[in-house]
């Protein structure tokens, strides 16, 4: 191969520039050695300096105490100490400026090989070299506690860029997405699918740094990341969960068994157009008004649903749990996802009047609204029907019931898990982006009072077990 | 390219040794992939010096110590080369462009120069397998090694990236950003 053109390009550093840079580690290496040999002499000086100041203060208040209580007389001027010029608080660091040209901000993140610190001594350098500093003045600027990472830092000529974080549609809608904009200023809302496409973008300035999808992703993304080089393969961890249930009100007849429905079933009941049941790449206006039409197994009885309102955000759980996985079953619908997403959600998410009907998650619900129906189907979130399970009939979607464990596990067909992506390489090698995933999963509060997530507490022995951590995904492995 | 750290004892790095055998490559590395001299020193001062910073971190089991060195330059890279971008909304992102960076008058008639806008009708990931092989003169293998590419894929790569960009030099033209 004819590369020479290319070889040509390279050179040798300049020795000043070399020449400069050794020094300049060199004098980090001697900085580092003096901060680690204590000198006991220079510490000596400002403890005696300190101990004479509190002994004077000390000595003076006595001595003006009976002024002080005599309330016509003159309060005597205390004298104000002089701060030295080393000072500690405790566990929190000190900026000092090397260069009066520079001023470092509060907090830097630093982008950092493998890091497990969060916060470690860090020089303050300007955007140029500065012959002049001496070691002695070299500037240590201590990063105490996370750092927002903010695109109005700046260090020189160059601007730390924040964490560029992602959330899909529903994940937004359902978790306080004001904590994640806290962390960072670079947060935006897209489709899972598109989300997952960013993230294994071609282009690694094209990446978003983390990503929060309500499900894991898929084989083919998996490989396009591993083909666009997702540098030591992609991080997961399960941060939250979903789950919706489908329910009655319970009634008087102990012995009657309740039917159990499928997704499909579902589906096929609420749907305004459905696949046709003898070509399922056609779609057709839904002609079933009664259950056993659709499933001889399932009861003679009318269709009728009682569920959260299509604007809250119960329902985009609802259609994230349990509609869009039905639909997805039918690639005459899973193909509009990514031509035409709005198309798509007219399919899968408009349900038809008379079969669906809208109705608050209240405390009137059960009594009010089931009780005097007691024909009609409940779509509820988990929290409700745990909360509420003394008057309810229990789960009637197949499969296993709906517990935190098979929520959280995996087995629970109506639930959705909350995952966080990023690649190996961003992780290991940002330090901001360390930092912004360790403080969401160590904090782990960003959805205070969003009862529809339920989130790895670690105020139970039984979350305690099941902490938010990342792993490594391994392809073929992941869970819903 | 580890070769020099086959004696070392597991853990210990000769800082000096390692200066002076990767400040030449992680120097080009970095001239390659930024396309500016100016803005290629002061990274390559920050890889060392971060690199110097989280010595005790690194760990040998884990990755060599170019291999780690080089994780460091290219995170300072994309860093770099994304806070130079404007932020464009998602949709746009996924098919931008690169932007043109501004030239230093007196590096213009450079092959450094040259390079650089040959580069820019790269992909970003062309254009890192390029700046690893030519810059930081990296074997095949060390370059999947960083990249998580297989070793065949690189070498296809770079064989069309090396193509296109010799097609470019050769015509002695510079063509423009869109």
């Amino acid at each position: 191969m004819n590369d020479d053109f290319l070889r040509r390009v390279r050179r040798p550093p300049p020795p000043a520039f070399a020449n400069q840079l050794k020094e300049r580690l060199r004098q980090l290496e001697v900085a580092e050695s003096s901060r680690r040999r204590p000198n006991w002499r220079v510490l000596t000086i400002p403890l005696l300096i300190g101990g004479s100041v509190l002994a004077a203060a000390t000595y003076l208040t006595i001595k003006h105490v009976p002024l002080l209580l005599s309330p016509s007389s003159e309060v005597a001027q205390m004298p104000t100490a002089d701060a030295p010029q080393a000072r500690s608080n405790a566990g929190q660091g000190v900026t000092y400026r090397a260069n009066p040209a520079y001023v470092a901000p509060a907090s830097e993140a630093w982008a950092d090989a493998p890091s497990t610190a969060a916060e470690q001594p860090q020089s303050s350098t300007s955007g140029t070299r500065d012959d002049s500093r001496s070691s002695a003045s070299s500037a240590s600027s201590v990063v105490a506690g996370l750092s927002k990472s903010s695109a109005s830092t700046r260090s020189g000529a160059f601007t730390e860029p924040p964490v560029r974080v992602l959330l899909a549609h529903d994940v937004a809608t359902i978790m306080d997405i004001s904590r994640t904009k806290s962390l960072s200023d670079d947060v935006e809302v897209t489709s899972t699918d598109a989300a997952f496409r960013a993230l294994c973008a071609e282009s690694p300035m094209q990446r978003p740094d983390v990503i929060f999808a309500s499900r894991p992703i898929q084989e083919e993304e998996l490989l396009s990341c591993s083909e666009h080089g997702a540098v030591g393969g992609l991080l997961v961890a399960k941060v939250g969960h979903m789950a919706m249930v489908i329910t009655g009100a319970k009634d008087n007849n102990p012995l009657r068994n309740p039917m159990r429905l499928s997704r499909d079933a579902l589906l096929r009941a609420l749907l305004k157009r459905i696949p046709s049941p003898d070509d399922p790449a056609q779609l057709i206006d839904n002609p079933y008004t009664h259950w056993n039409q659709i499933d001889p197994l399932l009861d003679d009885r009318r269709i009728e649903v009682l569920g959260p309102n299509r604007d809250s955000p119960e329902f985009v759980v609802f259609a994230a749990t349990l509609l869009e996985p039905a639909c997805d079953r039918y690639p005459v619908i899973r193909n509009l996802q990514r031509k035409d997403r709005s198309a798509y959600e007219e399919l899968c998410f408009s349900l038809r009047e008379g079969a669906y009907t809208p109705a608050p998650l209240d405390g009137n619900f059960v009594r009010q609204r089931l009780w005097s129906n007691p024909g009609a189907l409940a779509v509820v979130d988990y929290r409700f029907y745990s909360g509420n399970s003394a008057d309810l009939l229990g789960s009637l979607l197949t499969g296993v019931t709906p517990t935190l464990e098979s929520i959280v596990d995996g087995p629970y067909a109506g639930a959705r898990t909350v995952h966080l992506y990023v690649t190996r390489a961003r992780y290991d090698g940002a330090r901001a982006v360390k930092s912004f995933i360790d403080t969401y999963l160590r904090n782990n509060d960003f959805a205070q009072g969003r009862r529809l997530l339920i989130l790895p507490n670690g105020e139970t022995d039984w979350w305690k077990a099941r902490p938010a951590q990342l792993t490594d995904v391994r392809p073929g492995t992941q869970r819903k | 390219m580890d070769r020099m750290m086959a004696w070392l004892p597991a853990g210990e790095v000769d800082w000096d040794a390692a200066y002076k055998d990767q400040l030449p490559r992680v120097y080009n590395y970095l001239r390659f992939r930024i396309g500016n001299e100016t803005d290629a020193e002061e990274l390559t001062s920050r890889t060392f010096e971060k690199a110097w910073r989280s010595r005790n971190l690194y760990r040998r089991d884990l990755a060599g110590f170019s291999t780690w060195l080089f994780t460091i330059a290219q995170n300072l890279a994309i860093d770099h080369l994304r806070s130079r971008r404007s932020h464009l909304p998602l949709e746009a992102a996924l098919d931008v462009v690169t932007l043109q960076t501004p030239h230093d008058d007196a590096e213009r008639d450079s092959d450094l120069t040259r390079l650089a806008a040959l580069m820019r009708h790269l992909s970003q990931r062309d254009q890192e397998i390029v700046a690893l092989k030519y810059g930081a003169d990296l074997t095949n293998r060390d370059i999947a090694r960083l990249t998580g590419l297989s070793e065949s894929n690189v070498g296809t790569l770079l064989h069309r990236a090396v193509r296109e960009l010799r097609s470019g030099w050769e015509s002695r033209e510079t063509r423009h950003e869109r």
